[in-house]
């Protein structure tokens, strides 16, 4: 697919998101509302102990923004591919002469394009100098920062694009859509860094991506990762966008001759 | 009487036709209940992590979850429809409701019953079960008495909430996202203790957006937390009156909200 | 206007008016932006000043282009909307006022979306309505058997609503929408996406029903075929307002002396119009609707005139159909030019 069409794609996707604007402005408020329960939680909890997993209390506080304006930005609609298959319209999607992965992917960074302007750094830039946090800057870290960022983006898109895929298989995804909610929740690091997470439990984290989409970004941006760690993390990340790529396109191959086997 | 009738009637058939398909209907029970699961191990790192949020112990804070995931099962159970009422009034689904004999809400409701709300049930006895006893609750008569209400009034606030804003659609056409945080977002405000947040925030989660009423407060009168009182002790015994007040001015928005439909819908 | 003041009609509509606003979003992304902060508010009448009255018994054809206003009316009369101005009665009951009073005299189909119970079977959907309606099990067995008979729904019953085809459902969904016996029948396109044999069933069941039960129906359609077999009595509308109102056969004797030539060319045409006392009414690619608005004694020699100076390969002469009056009587009332774009007419 080159550059032209995926801007097409993405265009009309962002647009389409921008038409309601009660949606938007209660989109907003929903972010402030996370940030100031997590912003709250913290406060309480380092108050009793700081220092755990590293972190000072204004640390935990610029992590909790971080996190939170990450997973803003990476808002995606994960449900098109499943009423795609269920109102039939995949079929005009698998005639067009432009790669599945790629339609979709366009279709997504669109979406949360417009999601990281309006919502996302808005939201980051006011609760900064709401919450009074110091964010250290370094031309290196933002450049690791943003390396991750993009990297993250596609584990969280490959993540949704393969519960999409069930959709091939059983008709109501929702269950495994709510499965997937509550693992990127606990395991993602939107709400808890991993460091937070008891040492036992380390190991089975490593064993699932999870925590490359919103906790390795926001550490690394906010310099809670030291240079040596942020450089391994990175490796990490992009063993997992490979690992998850590879099962995007087994997993599509699947999806694809099972429809040519339903005949449609 | 014979308007409960009918409404039983279309409540039964509503869960006959969910149990057409057996196998997707299990699968949403596994799905809600592993969901709440995650939650909870939310709470159980961060527990683990610092043994107590705010001077609130594990117990206590289970018993906080179990309060708000039990009455959050029967509001589910009944409102559950209100959840998607947005795509009900846009594809004029809604209209159908109008032109029958009977309530529009009661037909909305009771259309749409779902019963895959037993992993809700089961997970709130669970945590309400496991927080009594770990945090040591001294029942007494008044307490035992208290309870069932705290579950209606509890219920009553959750329902008047998701009543209210989908009512809103009945303005805005599309408010999918306002009912996103009052059904699902609003939730994450009330598993921690309410002590934690600002005064701002207290005094939003109490009086503008009382949600506070549904654990917090009575769960203080329950534990016999002295000593961290918000505002007023009296607010620990007034979840029923908080609940009975705002579900009737909830079903005052939504007879406007149908009024305001009628007048300027297309 | 064929409404008096003071006399006993089923279905009256008085001056009926309904606005509303709509908000306009820019154009582009730079618009839509912009409307993210502002919006513009647009007012439309959709419907102006209707007026008319409908007795017991009348089979009335109620049709419109797109957007004239004719579902607002609908919903006005089934109390789903209240109007701007103007007052509705329907058995002498104000819809809006007394929903409950008038839904129970009432039976509704909407065409596009069914009033059954998706994943029940239909036999439980016709239950439940019996019970909502509070109709007696004897009343609803014997009108259940007529309805299973003159609609065909026998081995429909046991099936799920989900798998019925779109004729079967349609099928159903009217004898939905006729368990409790209502005296008015309000039908918003009922036959659409049909095919003949569907259209058919249905078109014979609704004449039964008007002719032997005396039940009002009121109908909108844009098939003309249903409105030419079915309906006595003809409303039309445009851009929310009455444009006629009277017999469907008053409507052909409007134009006695019209004819229409149906043309069909070698090749398509690009000039217009061909021959003056010929004016071109439709096209669809190379066959074309032409009328002939004098008295007979000029027709064969235009007709002459045409086939001389373009290549003619078929051509026949008809009365005009319903539909070409009608289209017609759009036309002049939104003053186009003399033939429907091609696009519009491909209808």
């Amino acid at each position: 697919m080159n550059l032209a069409v995926f801007g097409k794609f993405a265009a009309v996707s962002f647009q389409k998101e921008i038409t309601y604007r009660f949606d938007y402005f209660m989109a907003v408020l929903n972010g402030f509302l996370y940030i100031f329960v997590f912003t709250a939680l913290w406060r309480a909890l380092y108050a009793q102990g700081a220092g755990a997993g590293g972190f000072s209390a204004a640390g935990i506080t610029a992590y909790a923004i971080m996190a939170m304006a990450i997973r803003i930005s990476f808002s995606m609609d994960d449900t098109t591919i499943a009423i795609k298959v269920r109102d039939g319209s995949i079929a005009t999607d698998l005639i067009r002469p432009v790669s599945f992965f790629m339609m979709n992917m366009a279709q997504c960074a669109g979406f949360s394009a417009f999601h990281t302007l309006a919502r996302g750094v808005p939201i980051l830039i006011f609760s900064i100098f709401l919450f009074k946090v110091d964010i250290p800057f370094t031309a290196r870290g933002t450049a690791l920062g943003l390396l991750s960022l993009v990297m993250g983006y596609l584990i969280l898109f490959m993540l949704n694009y393969l519960f999409g895929l069930i959709a091939f298989w059983i008709i109501e995804v929702f269950p495994f859509q709510l499965m997937k909610y509550g693992l990127l929740n606990l395991l993602g690091g939107s709400v808890i860094p991993v460091d937070l997470f008891p040492a036992s439990m380390k190991p089975f984290l490593a064993l699932l991506p999870f925590q490359h989409i919103f906790y390795t970004p926001a550490a690394i941006l906010i310099g809670h990762a030291t240079p040596e760690r942020a450089l391994v993390m990175l490796t990490e990340q992009a063993a997992w966008v490979g690992i998850m790529g590879a099962a995007s396109l087994l997993f599509w191959n699947a999806a694809k001759s099972r429809l040519v086997i339903q005949g449609g | 009487m014979e308007t409960l009738k009918i409404y039983a009637t279309l409540a039964l058939l509503s869960v006959r036709a969910r149990m057409e398909y057996k196998a997707s209907f299990l699968l949403f029970l596994v799905a809600i209940f592993f969901f709440y699961l995650a939650q909870l191990g939310l709470l159980i790192v961060v527990l683990a992590r610092f043994k107590e949020i705010h001077g609130w112990r594990t117990g206590e804070i289970a018993f906080l979850f179990g309060l708000a995931t039990f009455s959050q099962g029967f509001t589910t159970l009944f409102f559950n429809a209100l959840v998607n009422f947005d795509q009900m009034l846009i594809q004029g689904e809604f209209d159908r409701t109008l032109v029958r004999p009977l309530s529009p809400l009661g037909q909305v409701v009771f259309s749409r019953f779902e019963a895959s709300t037993v992993a809700h049930f089961f997970l709130g006895t669970a945590a309400l079960y496991y927080g009594a006893k770990y945090s040591g609750i001294e029942w007494s008569l008044k307490k035992d008495l208290f309870l069932p209400f705290v579950i209606v009034g509890g219920v009553m606030i959750q329902s008047a909430t998701r009543l209210a804003v989908s009512a809103v659609a009945f303005w805005t056409l599309r408010n999918s996202s306002l009912v996103h945080i009052v059904v699902f977002s609003s939730r994450e405000f009330i598993l921690y203790p309410v002590s934690i947040y600002n005064h701002g925030v207290q005094f939003f989660l109490t009086f503008l957006f009382p949600i506070a009423f549904v654990n917090f407060y009575p769960a203080q009168y329950f534990l016999d937390k002295t000593g961290e009182n918000l505002f007023h002790p009296a607010l620990q015994m007034a979840t029923p009156l908080v609940g009975a007040i705002l579900f009737a001015l909830s079903l005052y928005v939504w007879k406007r909200g149908i009024g305001h439909y009628q007048s300027s819908g297309s | 206007m064929r409404y008096h003041l003071g006399m006993a009609y089923t279905i009256e509509a008085q001056n009926l008016v309904k606005t509303f606003t709509v908000n306009e979003s820019g154009k582009g992304l730079l618009g839509a932006v912009k409307a993210l902060f502002s919006t513009k508010k647009r007012i439309v009448h959709a419907v102006e000043n209707v007026s008319f009255g409908i007795r017991q018994g009348e089979f009335v054809g109620y049709v419109g282009e797109n957007g004239a206003g004719k579902s607002t009316t609908i919903k006005i009369l089934t109390g789903i909307l209240v109007p701007t101005g103007g007052v509705a009665r329907v058995n002498g009951v104000v819809p809006y006022e007394n929903r409950r009073d008038n839904s129970k005299n009432i039976g509704v189909v909407f065409g596009q979306r069914t009033q059954l119970w998706w994943d029940l079977p239909v036999r439980e959907s016709f239950e439940i309505l019996r019970v909502i309606y509070r109709v007696s099990k004897g009343d609803f067995d014997a009108m259940m058997a007529r309805l299973t008979k003159g609609l065909g729904l026998d081995g429909l019953m046991e099936m799920p609503v989900r798998k019925l085809s779109l004729g079967q459902r349609m099928r159903c969904d009217i004898a939905a929408s006729l368990v409790h016996r209502p005296t008015v029948l309000f039908l918003d396109e009922p036959t659409i996406g049909l095919d003949v044999l569907a259209k058919e069933n249905i078109r014979s069941f609704l004449r039964e029903l008007n002719g032997k039960d005396g039940t009002t129906i009121i109908l909108t359609t844009h098939d003309m075929n249903d409105i030419e077999q079915l309906c006595k009595r003809l409303i039309i509308l445009d851009k929310g307002r009455v444009i006629h109102d009277g017999p469907t056969e008053e409507l052909k004797k409007r134009f006695p002396h019209d004819k229409i030539i149906e043309v069909d060319f070698e090749s398509e045409l690009a000039s217009l119009p061909l021959v003056p006392e010929l004016e071109p009414i439709r096209r669809e690619g190379k066959k074309m609707w032409l009328r002939h608005a004098h008295d007979s004694s000029g027709l064969a020699l235009a007709i002459g005139k045409l086939a001389s100076l373009y290549p003619v390969k078929d051509l026949s002469v008809r009365e005009p159909s319903v539909e070409i009056i009608i289209r017609s009587i759009y036309e002049k009332t939104a003053a186009l030019p003399g033939y429907a774009p091609v696009e519009k007419a491909a209808k």
